[in-house]
């Protein structure tokens, strides 16, 4: 007798318990798919932070930039790191970027970038709390900046100093009532601007707004708030340069520190930031979620394989004349053993199917509902149906070993 | 007529116990299932009550009666406050004196200052040995402790003399104190903070709850409001303190809200360019977020409480079929359906029951060891957690198990009789 032979057959028999009691079975089922829909949608959801994350990072950087500044990191410094780093790390100035773009020459696009909050004044409203961002009009180059109307400002506007400006939705709607704005004046602490290009509707971002930056040229930016304290510096390289970010970033970093004379095997004294950088950080945060919130909720897993043990056992006392008979027309231990955990792993995979397809089910209610996204991701899927599967050898285990030991002579004797 | 036999409870639970013992292993198993959802979701709540409670003992501190006039809403030191509300106009000290003497409902008030480092500067505070810059410096006026009275460890509070003079003196937070002096008298012992020198006349008691364990009020150094701005003159972060006479705060916040108002000469159409908060007001907004992160974190951990109870009503489906034969006599002897049906409820209840008291104890335990692990964060089992956990186990128990026990009782007494 083949062994996969044994193993039909013990699937046929498995598959007829199973039905013979189908308000049982199927109640068995529930649990399992219960906690299986519960671990997949709780993984959906964190997926869905991360993706939401992912999808902001995205927004804030473009895809093969960096960031160099005095002081940058992802989360939040105390005041003794940022005063520390005030001291040690050196402000990139105007010259230091010039100088970084005569060595590079043509391979990396650089852009100062300088951003403080202010208000803007239209011919009789005012907005509260703009982003007024001062960069280099190769800005669109390094990461996007989506210009629904009008243009971005050009690199001879940015020499002379030109007071022209690009604005955010929000912008366009509370000093222009809707209308376009192209031509319109705009004033920032008392400097008159004319606003050349309209950005697109960019949404929001953890709760802030990204509809309301003034972008104007950095020149026209540090003559109104004066550029003695360094700015941030977005890089990226050409397109047909063949350098990779990482390579961009590493060459930047030599410049610099040939530039600041920093000493070989000394840390740098600026920070750079990645979108790599930014992701690890949101990774770790969402696995300490995750670290407490997944076995939580794996518990009625758990429950659910005792449910599966508890029933196997009745389902074995029931039968033990069936396991008697068998016994005696020749079936070895192992047989009966496979019979019983069969039927234990089947009603637990086949839960587990079902809970998958409930959790995405209801996943996919809420993000309609709600309109944040619950992906269901493969890891989670794969990690339920393997634990399902574990569920059911573990929890059938016992009541099949007590089925096999059963002495035939005993269990033909029973009632 | 047949002799209706009447069951009472006791005999009905004596059965229902009977019941349960005669197939130990299976009700263990199935009470299993209900304490370990009954354990999870009786100390998620647990846990998560700890952590509100820390932060409204917190604010508790600050004084019922009491209101707090500020420039910025939010965190009065100054962090984390948004653009438009830092460009207001500062907090004035004159402010008090005109607050205590035109605003009847109001009886006192006190003046604080948060005194923070220039940009590109940190304070240092140093003993012979031992040198920190984690600390905060803050200035009050002599009454501030009358307003918002704080227990101390040691010695006593300033003077009124000791401020007006400009005295260096300066209270400590338990915990600094601790640090600057480990061993020994701190009373009278002196310490050197950004350069000067002061003396330590009074040490804070440790200060009640806190977030997650931890209270910036034991890192606190507390000078007089009259020294600390001959000594930092340019500081301006002030944050006053009016108590209201009993009983009638809500006439004193209206009425502080005019007076500050037309001293700072706020068109009628603007809004308040300062803050008013209580400490009831603090709590109200905190307590919507954690509300809402422990009804998210019920719901998860009451799933496990969901299979437990689909478990419960599975066994009790097989125990009816198998004891169909018993049913039967039972009915032919006399019992009426509600016999039957309240015999296997009592007997799904038991199993719930025991589960729940099961399940309270281990919760119990488990956040005894929490707290041993984490003594910062008070844990303790809420009365009101460990009563609703046992009676939702008990309602698990009616609520699972009513379908078996009704099913039970319509059985044909015949057919029972027949059954094999």
């Amino acid at each position: 007798m083949s062994p996969f032979h044994n193993l039909k057959t013990a699937i046929s028999l498995a598959a007829d318990s199973i039905h013979a009691h189908k308000l049982r079975s199927f109640l068995t089922l529930l649990g399992i798919i219960i906690g299986v829909a519960s671990v997949i949608m709780v993984g959906a959801a964190i997926d869905g932070l991360g993706a939401y994350a992912e999808e902001s990072t995205a927004k804030a950087f473009g895809a093969d930039s960096f960031l160099v500044a005095q002081i940058a990191s992802v989360g939040n410094l105390t005041r003794r790191q940022v005063v520390a780093k005030q001291k040690r790390n050196k402000r990139i100035r105007n010259e230091d970027v010039a100088y970084l773009r005569q060595v590079t020459g043509e391979s990396i696009i650089y852009s100062p970038y300088q951003q403080r909050v202010d208000d803007v004044k239209g011919d009789n409203q005012t907005y509260e709390g703009s982003a007024i961002i001062g960069s280099a009009a190769s800005l669109p180059d390094i990461r996007d900046v989506p210009i629904s109307e009008g243009r971005f400002f050009t690199e001879t506007e940015e020499r002379m100093r030109q007071p022209v400006a690009v604005i955010g939705e929000d912008l366009r709607n509370a000093l222009f009532f809707g209308a376009s704005p192209l031509g319109k004046t705009i004033k920032v602490r008392g400097i008159d601007l004319t606003v050349i290009g309209l950005l697109e509707k960019q949404g929001s971002s953890f709760g802030r707004s990204l509809d309301n930056p003034v972008y104007m040229p950095v020149t026209v930016w540090q003559s109104i708030y004066g550029g003695k304290n360094g700015s941030a510096v977005f890089g990226k390289g050409r397109a047909g340069s063949g350098l990779s970010m990482d390579e961009a970033l590493d060459t930047t970093r030599a410049a610099l520190r040939s530039h600041f004379h920093t000493p070989p095997g000394q840390d740098d004294n600026f920070d750079t930031l990645t979108p790599d950088s930014v992701r690890s950080f949101v990774g770790q945060i969402l696995a300490v979620i995750a670290g407490i919130v997944v076995p939580v909720t794996s518990l009625s897993l758990v429950v659910g394989g005792i449910v599966v043990m508890n029933i196997m056992l009745v389902s074995v006392t029931e039968r033990t004349r069936e396991i008697g008979v068998r016994k005696s027309l020749g079936a070895r231990q192992s047989d009966i053993m496979l019979q019983f955990l069969t039927e234990s792993v089947m009603l637990s995979l086949a839960g587990g199917v079902l809970g998958v397809a409930l959790g995405a089910v209801v996943a996919a209610g809420l993000t309609q509902l709600f309109g944040t996204t619950l992906k269901v991701t493969l890891p989670y899927v794969l990690l339920s149906v393997m634990v399902s599967t574990v569920v059911g050898i573990v929890s059938g285990w016992y009541p099949a070993r007590k089925a096999a030991r059963m002495d035939p002579v005993e269990a033909l004797r029973a009632e | 007529m047949t002799p209706h036999i009447r069951m009472d409870v006791r005999e009905t639970l004596l059965m229902a116990m009977q019941a349960v013992w005669a197939h130990r292993f299976r009700s263990g198993l199935t009470i299993l299932g209900i304490v370990i959802g009954i354990t999870t979701v009786v100390t998620v709540a647990s846990l998560l009550t700890g952590v509100r409670k820390g932060i409204v003992d917190f604010f508790q501190e600050f004084g019922p009666d009491n209101i707090f006039i500020a420039k910025v809403s939010g965190d009065p030191s100054g962090g984390g406050a948004r653009p438009k509300e830092l460009k207001r106009k500062p907090m004035r000290p004159e402010y008090a004196e005109y607050l205590k003497t035109v605003v009847r409902s109001v009886e006192d008030v006190g003046i604080g200052i948060f005194i923070n480092p220039p940009p590109g500067k940190i304070f240092t505070i140093k003993v012979p040995g031992f040198e920190s810059d984690n600390f905060f410096i803050s200035g009050a006026t002599a009454n501030s402790y009358e307003i918002s009275p704080r227990e101390m460890k040691a010695g006593r509070v300033f003077t009124r003399e000791e401020a007006q003079r400009g005295q260096r003196v300066a209270l400590l937070g338990s915990s600094l104190a601790d640090a600057l002096f480990p061993a020994g008298e701190r009373i009278g012992q002196s310490f050197l903070m950004d350069g000067v020198e002061y003396t330590v006349v009074g040490v804070f008691a440790e200060a009640q709850g806190g977030f997650f364990g931890e209270n910036g009020l034991d890192r606190q150094v507390v000078i007089p409001f009259e020294t600390a701005h001959m000594r930092y003159p340019q500081a301006e972060n002030y944050m006053l303190t009016a108590k209201a006479r009993t009983g009638q705060r809500a006439d004193a916040l209206e009425e502080i809200r005019d007076a500050l108002r037309k001293l700072r000469r706020t068109p009628a159409k603007d809004e308040d360019d300062f803050a008013l908060s209580t400490a009831d007001s603090i709590i109200a907004n905190f307590d919507k977020i954690v509300g809402m992160i422990l009804l998210v974190s019920i719901a998860i951990s009451a799933m496990g409480l969901l299979v437990g109870g689909i478990g419960v009503m599975n066994i009790m489906l097989v125990s009816v079929t198998e004891r169909t034969r018993e049913i039967g006599i039972r009915k032919a002897v006399g019992a009426r359906r509600g016999d039957i049906v309240l015999q296997f409820l009592t007997e799904a209840i038991t199993l719930t029951g025991v589960g729940g008291i099961l399940g309270v104890t281990f919760s119990m335990a488990v956040v005894l060891l929490v707290s041993f692990l984490v003594p910062s964060l008070r844990s303790e089992v809420p009365a009101w957690a460990v009563i609703t956990g046992f009676s939702v186990s008990v309602a698990i128990g009616v609520f699972f198990g009513v379908w078996p026990a009704v099913k039970a009782s319509r059985l044909d007494p015949v057919d029972a009789l027949r059954y094999e």
